[in-house]
């Protein structure tokens, strides 16, 4: 790679503001596509879309009639596709019967659950995954590598359902260190230090088994952009300077391992929201999951639905706002992951 | 050919590095092992520069990595012979004196300042690394290679300088130690053509005016023709024929040498037209019997069928041809 | 390291290669097989019917039920046998399925590039915005359960990744010059594309379809978990569910089934890692 080809320090890159409005405008094909999806999966759904987003649950025939008449179920697929995604867009996620609410709010109430079950496991999983996969690719004893190596991808294997079942099985009911279900114990009053402990220790378990998989995939991801940063040319530069490989280590590779690693934290939140869905349901955790999980039993679609949408929402909102960091860190990043 | 008067006043000095008899063999996974280098003697003085040409796979990196110990461990190399580094022996030595000889005594310069130069260190911090608490100023360094001496251009990052500023960063970085001697592997390649004879200069200022000994590997004849107190030309793991710059360029006593310089354009005589060499460097995995370079030689005769030794041709020089004298 | 880069272009590309057989690889390829023999054989292998209640409930392990018995008295050694079937079923449904459409989608979207490949790369993406756990979740929950249905949705969940590798590597070589001579010698695209491109762009897509298989088990255990597996099947994550109010009482209930799951999805991506793995070379410097 000759100099004179990479791009100029001053020029290039386009303005932030301009990469913000570009990454927005991406996102929204992608958003119309997973609402899209829903109604398809409305239309596929057996009964017509008004029974089929209530369910089981009995809702007045005035309702229904509104609804039908709003979605216009007479009138033409398409058109009831675009009233569909006007619906979706001005923020109707329609009602839900099963709790007398309507979608919306429902999903959001369960948010703020669910996020501090997705940032704890998070800061666990960078707490042991960086490290981890850092002294897999440093050592020089292969038989340290390979352990680290194996273990992710044991990591990887572990149905979340069943290790929830086991985290239970021994801390739980076994050694009784930490409550079995929910959040909060009825009678701690809220809002006190002895309420917050009180969620920490509800918190801890599910938090953990959240954490496995994406520790696994942390140390992955960090052992692989290390080994690369082990085969670049400054690394040879560092050796060449008569530097320990402590030194080295230290100065060098876990720096430039850590930026694009950090990074890729921002593109799991999906897949954290899905390993979530099934621990929540073990443990009782009443975030998202189990909402959804509620609305799956009851046959709630339209709870179904809704989730589904939040969750699409908030991963492009997460996404975006990773881009956004990435492209203020920029060009040091590039360089670093470009070479 | 300015320098060749720089050769006569080292040729009395101990030199700084000695190499005698290196033969490196690596072993990659998966691979046969090969030689990539082979019976290599070495001598460079305090002050001198020492130019290594040969085309890519001669082995001339190799050399100079095995002499430096930066041969990169997943080849599984080995290395024979004595390699003498400022009263050092490094050929049997153990990584821990290694490293402490390139901690204080000897440089690398790489080919590629883009790649060579650590993208989220400020430039000063990579060049105080080396330098330590006790070692040269950075400031000092910096004007020494002729960059900036300001604190603001310190704190800068390597994307944001030139090609040819990233590679004074990486001269000042081996400056840092002060040290005996800086091999310079291919250090001008990665750069614009204006900017290759800058940089060549400054090394060859810096061999003077702080007695440092350095190895020029190039495949850049012209290059080293103007910069080189003395030239080795690598063919195929070995060095056919080595003595001083001016010398061998004037009458090559190597086919191979000879046929380099065929093969460059000469501005002085730019009717004749430039030859290339017929056929290709010869496969490390398998080697042609007899001389290496027999199966492209134009002066080929029946004593080639045996590979010869380097042999004196008087006046410091030597080659590795039966027929030197008919050249 | 000129030397060493003109070595390795220089070696040939063969058309998958081995990786090198490792105690671990070896130990996964024959849990695979021996799962294998056990859900082909699961009649002849499981002591009993797996669905045949009896008065034996929640049965430690003994001779007569060698992993004891549920909660309804079936025995759980027979039921964990007939959920190999399941697992396998869906599993390979998952990895030959996503590879199928992989190389397909991926394959127009990487030779036609443009506004095609555009258009089908944010197709994929609307998968992979949503978790792969959601969608399948999503499409049995509002269609309906049954094992077609879970094959269906794991397949629609999963196929994205193996387009994306595929697309990569047509991209990649659409401008290498093999591919240039072909198109330059007037070989026509679905030639290029089956003969030239594909052996190349196939390994990496393989390597990600056995990684698809533990991925799709992993999901049919866990929508069998949350009661959306097809109720006429004895799947493992089935058994898991009913388990779950007997952790404390029997660990055999729980225990063993887990473990069948783990064996089985961590065996697919030890042998899908060795593959990926086995053909990058290390010319670190430290």
């Amino acid at each position: 790679m000759r100099a004179s080809k990479r791009p100029s320090p001053t020029g290039g890159s386009a303005t932030l503001p301009m990469a913000i409005v570009k990454r927005v405008v991406y996102v929204v094909p992608l958003l119309l596509g997973v609402v899209s999806l829903t109604f398809v999966l409305l239309q596929l759904a057996p009964g017509d879309i008004v029974s089929a987003s209530v369910g089981d649950f009995p809702a007045s025939e005035e309702y229904l009639a509104e609804r039908r008449a709003a979605l216009g179920l007479d009138k033409p697929v398409v058109l009831q596709y675009l009233q569909y995604l006007g619906s979706v867009f001005q923020g109707d996620l329609g009602y839900s019967f099963a709790n007398r609410q309507a979608v919306l709010p429902l999903v959001l109430e369960r948010l703020g659950a669910t996020v501090l079950l997705i940032v704890t496991a998070t800061a666990i999983a960078v707490t042991i995954g960086i490290p981890a996969g850092i002294l897999a690719a440093t050592t020089r004893r292969r038989a340290l590598d390979n352990s680290v190596n194996v273990l992710a991808l044991v990591g990887f294997s572990v149905p979340a359902f069943w290790l929830a079942q086991m985290a239970l099985l021994a801390f739980a009911l076994n050694l009784g260190w930490f409550p079995t279900q929910g959040m909060t114990t009825i009678g701690v009053p809220g809002g006190t230090f002895a309420s917050v402990l009180d969620v920490a220790s509800h918190l801890v378990l599910p938090a953990c088994v959240v954490a496995v998989p994406e520790t696994a995939l942390i140390a992955r991801i960090t052992r692989t952009t290390a080994k690369g940063v082990l085969d670049s040319g400054y690394i040879l530069t560092a050796v060449s300077k008569g530097l320990t490989h402590r030194a080295i280590v230290r100065r060098h590779v876990i720096r430039n391992s850590l930026l694009p690693t950090v990074t890729v934290l921002g593109y799991t939140f999906g897949t954290l929201v899905g390993g979530s869905i099934l621990v929540e349901t073990v443990f009782g955790w009443p975030g998202m999951g189990s909402l959804l999980y509620q609305a799956i039993l009851n046959r709630d679609t339209s709870v179904v639905l809704g989730t589904v949408v939040v969750v699409a929402v908030l991963t492009l909102l997460v996404n975006v706002v990773t881009d956004i960091v990435y492209g203020i860190v920029d060009p040091r990043i590039r360089e670093a992951t470009s070479l | 050919m300015n320098t060749a008067d720089g050769g006569a006043v080292t040729a009395s000095a101990p030199p700084v590095v000695e190499v005698r008899g290196l033969r490196v063999t690596i072993s990659p996974r998966g691979g046969r092992p090969v030689v990539p280098v082979q019976d290599v003697d070495l001598r460079i003085g305090p002050g001198e520069v020492v130019g290594l040409v040969g085309e890519s796979g001669s082995g001339k990196t190799m050399l100079a990595r095995a002499v430096a110990g930066l041969l990169a461990p997943g080849l599984r190399p080995r290395v024979e012979g004595s390699i003498h580094v400022l009263g050092h022996e490094l050929g049997s030595a153990s990584p821990a004196e290694r490293r402490a000889t390139l901690r204080t005594d000897l440089s690398y310069v790489f080919q590629d300042p883009n790649a060579h130069l650590n993208p989220t260190m400020r430039i000063g911090d990579q060049v105080a690394e080396v330098a330590g608490p006790h070692g040269n100023r950075v400031e000092e360094l910096f004007r020494s290679v002729g960059l900036p001496t300001t604190a603001e251009f310190a704190r800068r990052y390597p994307h944001q300088l030139s090609g040819g500023m990233k590679q004074r960063v990486v001269i000042a970085c081996a400056l840092a130690k002060d040290p005996g001697v800086i091999i310079a592997d291919e250090p001008t390649t990665a750069l614009d053509v204006t900017i290759q004879a800058q940089v060549l200069r400054l090394l060859r200022e810096l061999a003077t005016t702080r007695e440092v000994g350095i190895l020029l590997v190039s495949h850049d004849l012209a290059a080293i023709s103007q910069f080189c107190d003395s030239v080795a030309v690598m063919y195929s793991g070995r060095i056919v024929e080595d003595g001083p710059t001016a010398a061998i360029l004037r009458t090559p006593r190597h086919p191979y040498t000879k046929a380099l310089m065929g093969a460059l354009f000469d501005i002085h005589a730019p009717e004749r037209r430039p030859v290339a060499i017929p056929g290709s460097v010869p496969a490390l995995e398998d080697p042609p019997p007899g001389c290496r370079f027999g199966p492209r030689c134009g002066h080929r005769t029946a004593s080639c069928e045996q590979e010869p030794e380097l042999i004196d041709a008087g006046s410091g020089r030597r080659s590795r041809c039966w027929n030197w004298e008919q050249l | 390291m000129t030397v060493l880069q003109e070595r390795s272009t220089v070696a040939a590309r063969p058309w998958l290669r081995l990786p090198r057989a490792t105690l671990l690889t070896a130990t996964a390829v024959g849990c695979v097989v021996l799962f294998a023999l056990a859900g082909l054989l699961a009649p002849i292998v499981a002591t009993h019917d797996p669905f045949a209640v009896s008065p034996d409930i929640l049965q430690s392990p003994s001779a007569a039920h060698l992993l004891g018995t549920d909660e309804l008295g079936k025995d759980i050694f027979s039921q964990l046998v007939h959920g190999a079937r399941v697992s396998l079923t869906i599993g390979l449904a998952a990895g030959l399925g996503s590879l199928l459409i992989g190389l397909v989608v991926g394959g127009i979207a990487g030779y036609a590039g443009g506004t095609v490949d555009s258009v089908l790369m944010r197709v994929a993406e609307v998968f992979q915005i949503l978790p792969a756990m959601i969608v399948a979740l999503v499409i049995v929950a509002v269609i309906g359960r049954g094992t077609g249905l879970t094959a269906v949705a794991v397949i629609v969940a999963l196929w994205p990744q193996a387009a994306r590798i595929v697309r990569g590597q047509y991209l990649q070589l659409r401008g290498a010059e093999f591919v240039d001579a072909a198109r330059l010698a007037r070989t026509p695209a679905w030639r290029v594309i089956s003969v030239e491109i594909f052996p190349v762009a196939f390994p990496p897509a393989g390597v990600q379809a056995a990684l698809d298989v533990g991925r799709g088990m992993l999901l049919e255990s866990s929508l069998s978990f949350l009661g959306l597996g097809d109720p006429n099947s004895a799947s493992w994550g089935a058994v898991l569910r009913r388990a779950q109010p007997y952790l404390g009482e029997a660990w055999w209930f729980s225990i063993p089934a887990g473990l069948c799951v783990v064996l089985m999805v961590l065996s697919f991506n030890i042998i899908g890692d060795a593959f990926s793995s086995s053909g990058t070379a290390g010319r670190r410097s430290l």
